[in-house]
């Protein structure tokens, strides 16, 4: 119980500090929301604008003491603010327009690469020496290609060129959205390029550090025992064996899926995937602050929450951690 | 894989459920045929490109998503007058019939069209005019033009009258073209218009909204519009690409018919696919200019100026850096020849811009500067080397700039060329910390006092170190060139106007203030395939935009293909 009460301050603490710095960062990038939009609409708005855009977004000479209290008090209301790039929608909204996006292609090509790159390290580590050691370089040759680099190859070679996806976006532009069938082929058919590069380049990492675990927890005496007890391969394999050498994966596991909510920017950009990734790009782009804090808090609160998460599974699974000394 | 699959539409089958719960589209089931005969023609419009939006239909603010993504605020809203984007002295009479100055340009008074309905059946009157400037005039972030409104009265249902504090004609574009009037009897309910969404927009244009989504909306025709049997078209599909790839490569398979924003190598890769169809028009509505740094030796000195005016090869800018879409400025005023012809100065109707090397050099010579043996113009042993910064991502600017600082090395001014990401080089031009950059003029109402006025008025900007966003970055501070401005803007007549303007064109030729290039282009290009009627070079009746407030004009010259 202490343990975990000491663990609640430390988030709170780290809350704070991630909410403070997420008040500065914004605010010390080069030029302002104003200027910003000037650029943006190249002549298309009036010199005399001006005025009325600072008006509009309430930036006043107010002290930056005084705008971090007005930031903290209406988060503490719940209340993220309009965005100043999609003025008069609020953060809140160009969130949620993009949240589902992100939320299902991130998380479904973290679980698939999870998945499948955990079972290929089980099976590589408990065969090894095996023709499965060869996937072990091909693997993590993808995950060493620098992400946009390989994206842009796949997206110009597969979509571009070949014709087998389409090249960007999240579903047919005319494509109503809802819960019928044209719908659902059609963001699946969106999905797959944008999802299976996450998978291919993210699955080296998984395997890898589950093959090593693997390999160290077949040294250890309850393995040597089962197999002294004459049980099936496959049942030590799974049962003895990976199911202890999941315990550290399982921690990573939990941490990328809080980060899952920050979207793959790089994915987002690379393959123009409306997401929360594509909407944070937007947002630096056009100095828009509310927008970016919105983005960095859920952000924020989701790997917390991930890491918070993680540690109550670790104090269930491992009697060690709910000592105190 | 067969695995793969399943999972991949199980993904489908959820983000389908999500959307069911978070997004507010309005019923499927309205979809509409879009192919039916000539009289259910829906054209597919692409206006700028950005993520999906949220249904915000504010027609006030340039970031709501009916101006920021669709562009089609002026398909639902209608203003009092329609200017010609290209010809601004032609004028299209529309929610006003006819309109007056009078007591110095301190009045202005219109007369309403009658017979005109919103699209909730609720009639159109002059209160609904009246209510609209006022609100403007209470909500100063709404007043983007900053028109100084004194008092805004209607005498009767058909007429109003304007006051302001200051001559205003030259604010005539903001008031009449640039304002959409909106109803009073739903706006009056709105507690704060500057943060209003207006889910459900009701106005007296050709088109009404008929479904919506964050990535594609379709207007349909208003039964009632107060134009006669228009339009002809029976809707347009707007559809949101995030980036301007796509959008372009939709464009070239002929998946959409109407859009804003330049294709790269247009001819070829748009126009020869489907010659018969296939269009772009590229009028200019603004200038390119380099501005040079007024506070940045030695691009104060007149000479310099004049010097790399005559060294750059304006063609060549056009031709390489801007694809031919972007016809070399012939006149030294800065005026966009032919279209502002009438503005001409006729004293400088020869003062054109030209190409020539060794009167630029023989220039600087003049002034002082000595040929040194690193091949560079120096004055008293100080070399002229400068740097030319713009954003990296504007790849036209970028490889005109090079061109630029090939040119100048020839009469011995070395430039560097700088890419900078767009938020810093606008912070950079804001503050006055840069020496030279490629930059538009305001192209908003395309007149020749327009451009110059935000080229050259000290007024718009500020001290150097100090972030002025309206204009005159280079920081051009001229007594004269002020009093040329506010001669303009109080000239109680045409005449006046035309010797202020002189003024200016003079200032223009003479003392160089910013160097023209090239004139900035109205992107946007067309197919023909289920309509006729776009403008064109043969049939320039106003730009070709999709944008606001002429797309509306464009779109009501369509005829659908039998």
């Amino acid at each position: 119980m202490r343990y975990l009460i000491r663990r609640v301050l430390f988030y709170i603490l780290t809350l704070w500090a991630a909410i403070t710095l997420n008040f500065a960062i914004p605010r010390l990038m080069p030029g302002n929301p104003i200027d910003a939009m000037f650029a943006r609409f190249r002549g298309q708005v009036p010199p005399s604008a001006t005025v009325a855009f600072a008006k509009l977004f309430g930036l006043n000479h107010a002290s930056i003491m005084s705008q971090y209290w007005t930031y903290l008090s209406s988060l503490a209301h719940g209340n993220l603010g309009i965005s100043f790039s999609y003025y008069p929608s609020t953060t809140y909204q160009v969130i949620m327009t993009a949240l589902p996006w992100t939320a299902v292609l991130i998380g479904v090509a973290t679980i698939i690469s999870f998945v499948v790159g955990t079972a290929l390290g089980i099976m590589s580590g408990w065969w090894r020496g095996s023709w499965m050691d060869s996937l072990l370089p091909i693997t993590t040759f993808f995950g060493s290609i620098p992400y946009f680099w390989f994206g842009l190859l796949a997206a110009f070679f597969l979509a571009d060129q070949l014709h087998w996806f389409p090249l960007s976006g999240a579903t047919g532009t005319t494509t109503p959205i809802g819960l019928n069938w044209s719908f659902i082929a059609s963001a699946t058919d969106h999905a797959i390029l944008p999802a299976g590069t996450i998978v291919v380049s993210s699955i080296g990492g998984w395997m890898l550090g589950m093959r090593n675990m693997m390999i160290t927890t077949q040294a250890e005496d309850y393995v040597v025992l089962a197999e002294a007890k004459g049980l099936s391969p496959r049942r030590i394999m799974v049962a003895y064996a990976a199911r202890n050498a999941i315990l550290p994966t399982l921690a990573t596991f939990a941490m990328s899926l809080g980060f899952v909510v920050s979207g793959a920017i790089l994915t987002e950009i690379v393959f123009s995937y409306p997401g929360l990734g594509y909407v944070l790009f937007q947002a630096v782009t056009n100095d828009d602050f509310p927008l970016m804090q919105g983005v960095f808090l859920m952000i924020t609160v989701a790997v917390l929450a991930a890491n918070f998460l993680a540690d109550l599974a670790y104090v269930a699974l491992d009697p060690r951690t709910r000592l105190t000394n | 894989m067969s695995r793969n699959r399943r999972l991949v539409s199980a993904a489908g089958a959820v983000l389908a459920g999500l959307f069911a719960i978070t997004a507010c589209s309005t019923s499927p089931g309205s979809s509409t045929p879009t192919s039916g005969g000539a009289n259910h023609v829906i054209l597919t419009v692409v206006g700028n490109t950005g993520g999906p939006q949220p249904r915000t239909f504010n027609p006030y603010l340039s970031t709501s998503g009916i101006n920021a993504l669709w562009g089609a605020a002026g398909m639902i809203y209608e203003p009092l007058v329609q200017l010609d984007a290209v010809k601004p002295t032609v004028s299209y009479p529309w929610l006003a019939k006819s309109w007056t100055w009078s007591n110095d340009n301190k009045t202005l008074t219109f007369h309403l069209r009658s017979g005109v309905k919103w699209t909730d059946g609720k009639p159109f009157t002059s209160a609904d005019v009246v209510f609209t400037f006022n609100m403007i005039k209470k909500y100063p972030a709404l007043n983007t033009g900053g028109i100084k409104f004194n008092t805004v009265t209607a005498p009767n249902p058909l007429t109003v009258v304007m006051t302001f504090a200051a001559p205003s004609f030259t604010q005539f574009f903001y008031i009449a073209e640039n304002t959409y009037i909106v109803p009073e009897h739903i706006w009056s309910h709105v507690k704060n218009p500057t943060t209003y969404q207006n889910p459900h927009p009701v106005g007296t244009g050709p088109f009404e909204l008929a479904s919506f989504q964050p990535s594609t909306m379709l207007l349909t025709r208003n039964p009632h519009y107060w134009q006669p049997g228009l339009p002809k078209i029976y809707g347009l599909r707007y559809v949101q690409y995030s980036d301007n790839t796509t959008a372009i490569e939709a464009q070239e398979n002929g998946q959409v018919d109407w859009a804003g924003g330049p294709i790269p190598d247009g001819q070829k890769l748009y126009v020869d696919r489907a010659p018969q169809y296939n269009h772009f028009w590229y009028p200019p509505t603004g200038i390119v200019s380099i501005l040079p740094n007024q506070h940045v030796w030695p691009l104060n000195l007149t000479a310099v100026r004049k010097a790399i005016s005559l060294a750059v090869n304006r063609e060549e800018i056009d031709k390489v850096g801007e694809s031919g879409y972007e016809a070399p400025l012939t006149s030294a005023t800065g005026l966009l020849l032919p279209d502002d012809q009438s503005e001409l100065d006729p004293a400088y109707q020869n003062a054109d811009l030209t190409t020539n090397v060794a009167e630029a050099k023989s220039l600087l010579l003049k002034a002082g500067f000595k040929m040194d043996s690193n091949g560079l113009m120096a004055l008293n042993g100080k070399e002229i080397k400068l740097t030319l910064g713009d954003p990296s991502g504007f790849a036209d600017y970028m490889t005109d700039a090079q061109i630029i600082s090939t040119e100048l090395k020839k009469i011995g001014i070395a430039v560097t060329v700088q890419g900078l990401s767009t938020n810093g080089w606008f912070s950079d031009i804001a503050t006055g910390s840069f020496q030279m950059t490629l930059m538009w003029s305001n192209s908003a109402t395309g007149d020749g006092y327009a451009v110059l006025d935000s080229l050259l008025d000290y007024k718009l900007t500020a001290p150097i170190g100090t972030s002025a966003s309206g204009g005159d970055y280079e920081r051009w501070d001229n007594a004269q060139t002020q009093t040329f401005l506010s001669d303009y803007q109080d000239a109680p007549t045409a005449a006046g106007r035309q010797q202020a303007l002189d003024g200016l064109e003079g200032i223009m030729v003479n003392e160089v203030p910013v160097i023209p290039l090239v004139g900035a282009a109205d992107w946007s290009s067309y197919s023909t395939r289920k309509v006729t009627g776009f403008p064109s070079p043969s049939d320039p009746y106003d730009a070709a935009t999709e944008g606001t407030p002429v797309g509306e004009v464009v779109a009501l010259h369509l005829v659908p293909r039998s």
